[in-house]
Order: structure tokens, then sequence, then C-alpha cells
């Protein structure tokens, strides 16, 4: 019993920063329907950021963190800026392959200025892990936990009780049609990249002081972030969300009861089976022909 | 004039759609648009909204020259656009897809006016009201248009293009929609309309043009078409 605890608590810590990946994709994909493959990067760029204010620079712990969301915004900014929105007439797939180069040249940057060294910082809370039924839980665990059900309330908050985000869902459901009601679909777009970008970085402050931080965290977690996505059906927040948490545990199980070495291998078996038996299904009903003239 | 549009072409890649379009007509009217399918009009209000690019030519509105400005400053400008085939929000309810008719304008007038506005699409669709929490998708085909005419005067227009509105509505619903035109005409909207229903459209407009592939073909007062013998061939079905 102790023992499935501690794999379930382990399980509940990584599945919620996939539940934080899988949400970034949904919020980028509900205003343009695209893949945005380097969400993973913004979580590494939130932890390593986080680590650079509050240990390089020796800043006070909030205002490390809001430095870091702001600067993985801007960047998520930047991106949007400077790859997105200068081809964006054209196709879908281009623009996911995009998502892929800038995610390499992220890394590129952050192997540069971070070296190849896992980093980490203080978790959020001093104090001595809880016991529960003979498994320990750290309390950062419990910190990341609160922090991504807390922003899941929020998101879906936004997306339904504010007009800014009916506006941006409206993008998704009908460029043409919010461009027609005024709606500014170009700042929309921005703005879902750097929200999802923010969203990504909270995560990755979340995190690294359990899983430790390092430049090339990026691919591996948007893998899983995307399994997560899609188990939900893509732009379904809150599907997204199980989805995370099932693959952390499931994960967690199979390196707990099974090996270690097979827990990557998850997530892409349930993307395979997805793939295999309801192929529409990753991109819901709307498919490929449909998407999006924005 | 009130809108003047001059020598305007459009294309799409290489298939002209518009040719040297010239017209003009006065504020507080109602102007219809008739001519075939795939005559070019709903290129000619597509075009005015700036949601196909033109090749060539300038639109007029108001006084100053609109063509090259983005979507969200026409409406702003007082332009609003019913489109062909509604392009509601389907999956948002009627209420989100009234209150996003008048997203632009939030923070100038602020949420309350906003539901004020969207009272005021109620009383003349008391239908809506009642499915307000609704989702856009399921209403009924004569529903979905009074969404979509609602959606467009959340923005409050000056000028109000519909483009067949009537389409695959029936009769009695045709009416009703003409009727809600007139009374909006009668709140001093200038009324741009195309309508398969020719005759119809002809009977209640003040000015009409009449577009045959990508031309103006014929232009005058309502009345004088609907005697015109070319007109009542090619148009009113004999
Ligand atoms: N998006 C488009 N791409 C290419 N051709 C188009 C497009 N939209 C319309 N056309 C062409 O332009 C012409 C005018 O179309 P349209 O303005 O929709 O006519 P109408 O509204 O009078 O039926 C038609 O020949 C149509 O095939
Ligand atoms: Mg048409």
């Amino acid at each position: 019993m102790s023992v499935f605890l501690q794999f379930l608590f382990s399980g509940l810590t990584t599945g919620a920063v996939y539940a934080m990946v899988g949400l970034g994709f949904n919020i980028i994909y509900n205003a343009t329907s695209i893949i945005n493959l380097a969400q993973g990067e913004f979580v590494v760029i939130g932890g390593l950021m986080m680590w650079y204010f509050s240990e390089a620079m020796k800043l006070p712990f909030f205002i490390s963190a809001i430095l870091a969301v702001a600067s993985t915004g801007l960047i998520g900014l930047l991106m949007e800026r400077l790859t997105i929105r200068p081809v964006k007439k054209s196709d879908l797939l281009l623009m996911i392959m995009i998502t892929i180069a800038v995610s390499i040249v992220l890394r590129g940057i952050l192997m540069f200025k971070f070296g190849k060294d896992p980093y980490t910082y203080a978790p959020f809370t001093e104090g001595e892990p809880i016991h529960i039924y003979g498994a320990f839980i750290q309390q950062q665990t419990l910190w990341v936990i609160g922090i991504t059900l807390f922003f899941i309330i929020l998101i879906f908050l936004f997306f339904n009780k504010t007009m800014l985000g009916k506006a941006m869902k409206a993008c998704a459901v009908n460029p043409v049609a919010a461009r027609i009601t005024g709606i500014n679909v170009d700042k929309m777009v921005m703005l879902s990249f750097v929200l999802s970008a923010m969203m990504g970085a909270v995560a990755g402050i979340a995190v690294t002081p359990i899983t430790l931080m390092e430049y090339d965290r990026g691919p591996m977690l948007a893998v899983k972030g995307f399994c997560a996505a899609i188990m939900g059906g893509l732009g379904r927040g809150r599907g997204s969300v199980i989805g995370g948490f099932i693959i952390g545990i499931l994960e967690s199980m199979t390196a707990g009861y099974i090996h270690s070495g097979a827990k990557d291998a998850v997530a892409l078996v349930i993307i395979l089976v997805i793939l295999f038996f309801k192929p529409a299904g990753i991109f819901g009903s709307k498919t490929i022909a449909d998407l999006r003239r924005f | 004039m009130f809108v003047e549009i001059k020598n305007l072409t459009v294309a799409y890649g290489g298939i002209i759609a518009l040719r040297d379009i010239n017209l003009a007509f006065e504020e507080k009217s109602i102007v219809s648009i008739i001519g075939a399918n795939g005559a070019g009009k709903s290129t000619l209000l597509n075009s005015i909204m700036n949601l196909v690019p033109i090749t060539t030519g300038e639109i007029f509105y108001d006084g100053r020259k609109i063509s090259g400005l983005n979507s969200h400053d026409l409406i702003k400008l007082g332009i609003s656009l019913v489109p062909e085939g509604r392009m509601l929000f389907t999956h948002l309810t009627v209420r989100d897809n009234l209150h996003l008719g008048a997203y632009t304008f939030l923070r100038e007038i602020g949420r309350k006016e906003i539901r004020k506005r969207a009272e005021k699409v109620y009383e003349l669709f008391p239908i809506l009201k009642e499915r307000k929490e609704q989702i856009a998708g399921t209403l009924s085909g004569g529903q979905q248009q009074m969404l979509a005419i609602g959606r467009a005067l959340m923005a409050s227009p000056k000028l109000l293009m519909l483009d067949e509105p009537s389409m695959g509505l029936a009769p009695m619903l045709v009416k009703d929609i003409f009727n809600v035109i007139k009374h909006l005409n009668s709140q001093s909207i200038s009324i741009l309309l195309i309508e398969q229903n020719a005759r119809a459209a002809l009977k209640m407009s003040h000015y009409a043009f009449v577009i045959d592939t990508g031309r103006i073909v014929n232009e005058g007062k309502g009345s004088r078409l609907l005697c015109d013998e070319k007109i009542k061939k090619a148009y009113l079905g004999g």
C-alpha cells in the first residue's frame, strides 16, 4: 500500500506538469489550430529563468517568479511575431514544422546559456515531507498539484466567463466570423502564444525543485503534453488535464512495477493506440481540410 | 454619397470576380444587389469588409477612404456584415454570439452597455431571448439568421450589409426577415442587401444594382428595375 501510494504521488506530480503542458497546447490550438511543439521548451525556460533570477541574481522568490513567467511570455510573443505571423497564411503542417524548428533553436540557446547541467533551487516552502499511510509526500508536490488545479480553474474561467477568452475561442470556432465581428484575430493568436508560454513557465517553476531542469527536457515534455491533449480530444481543456494526470500515474506505476526504462514508452503507446483506433479524433471532428484560415 | 466604390477590381488568383465596379448610394437607403449565382455579389460585400484583398480601386464611406482598413476598424466606423451562410460561432451560446458582436467596443462602452444592446436585439427577436443559453449551432435556420443579424446589430452599425439573408428559409420567415430589414432602415440604418429573391428585394429597395459576371450591367430605382423587360426575364422569372 505505501509503495503504491508513493508511486501515485510521484505520478500526480509529473502528471500535473503534463496537464499544464497539455493545457498550453490547447490554448494555442484553440486560437490557431497549430500544434506548438515548442511547448515543452516553455516549461524548461520557466524553470531555468526561475533559477537564474532567484539563485544567480538572488532576487526574492515572488519577483523571480514574476520575472520568469514574464520573460517566458515574452519568448512566446517573439516566437509568434517572428516565426508564426510572417507565414500565417500558409499551410498548417508548415507552421507545425516551424514550431519544431523554434524548439530546436530554443534548445540551442538554452544549452549555450545554461550548459548541459541540471539546475534546481529550494522548494517553495521548507519543511518535512508529509506522511500518509507510510508514503512520503513532499510539500513541493502539493504546491505543484495545487498550482495546477488553480490554473485549470483560472483557464476555465478565462475561456468561459471573460469576453476576451470567449473572443479567443471564437477565433478557433470560426476565424472568418471572428474577423467579421471585428475581433482582432492577429491579436488573439499572439495572445494565445503568450498565455501558453506563461502557463508552461508556471509549470516549470513549480516542478523544478522536484525533478530538476535541464536544457533538453522540452521534447519529452512536449510528447507527453501532446499525448495528454489528444487523450482529452484536442481543444478540450478539462480532457487534457485528466489525460495529463493519467499519463503521469501510468508512467510512475510502469517505472515502479515494471522497469524505469519503460516509462517513457507509456505516452508513445497511448499516442499510437489513439492514432490506430481514433485517427480522426486527434484533430477533432473538423479535420485538417477545415484548418484554419485565420 | 454615403458609400462610393470607384473602379473596383477583385481577383482570386487569376480569376477575376469583379471588374471595374463603380457604384454609389445615399445614406439611409435600402440598396440591393441582384445577380445570378457566381456573379460576384458576395465578393463585393466581402471586399468592402476587407475580407478579400482588392486588386485595384478605392472604396469610400462617409467621406473617407476605407479600402485597406482592417475589418475591426471598419466595424468601429459602423459597417457590419451579415455574411453568406451566417457564420455563427456555432459552439457558443446565443448570448455569447451576440456579445461577441460588440467585442470591439468592449473597452469603449463596457459590459453593461453590451448587455443593453443585447436587450435591444432580444426586443427585435424575442425568440433569441428565450434561447439565449442555447448553443447557436442547435438553433433552427430562421433563428440562426436572426442571430446573425442580431450579432451584426450589436455593433450599432450605420451601414448594415446582408448577404442572402433569406437563403434556405421558409417563405413565412423570409417575410419576417424582410420586415426586420425595413424596420431597421426606418431607424436610419443604411442597408446594402444581396438577395436571390430579386422581386422582393427590388420592391423594398430605393435603389438597386444588377451584377453579371463581375460587372454592373444595370442600375436604377427599385421600382424602375421591377418593370424592366430584360430584368424581368433574367431575374424575376419572366
Ligand atoms: N475564395 C474564392 N476563391 C476563388 N474563387 C472564388 C472565391 N470566392 C468566390 N470565387 C469566385 O468568384 C466569383 C464570384 O463569386 P461570389 O462573389 O461568391 O458570387 P455570388 O455571391 O454572386 O454568388 C465566382 O466565379 C466564384 O467561383
Ligand atoms: Mg454569394
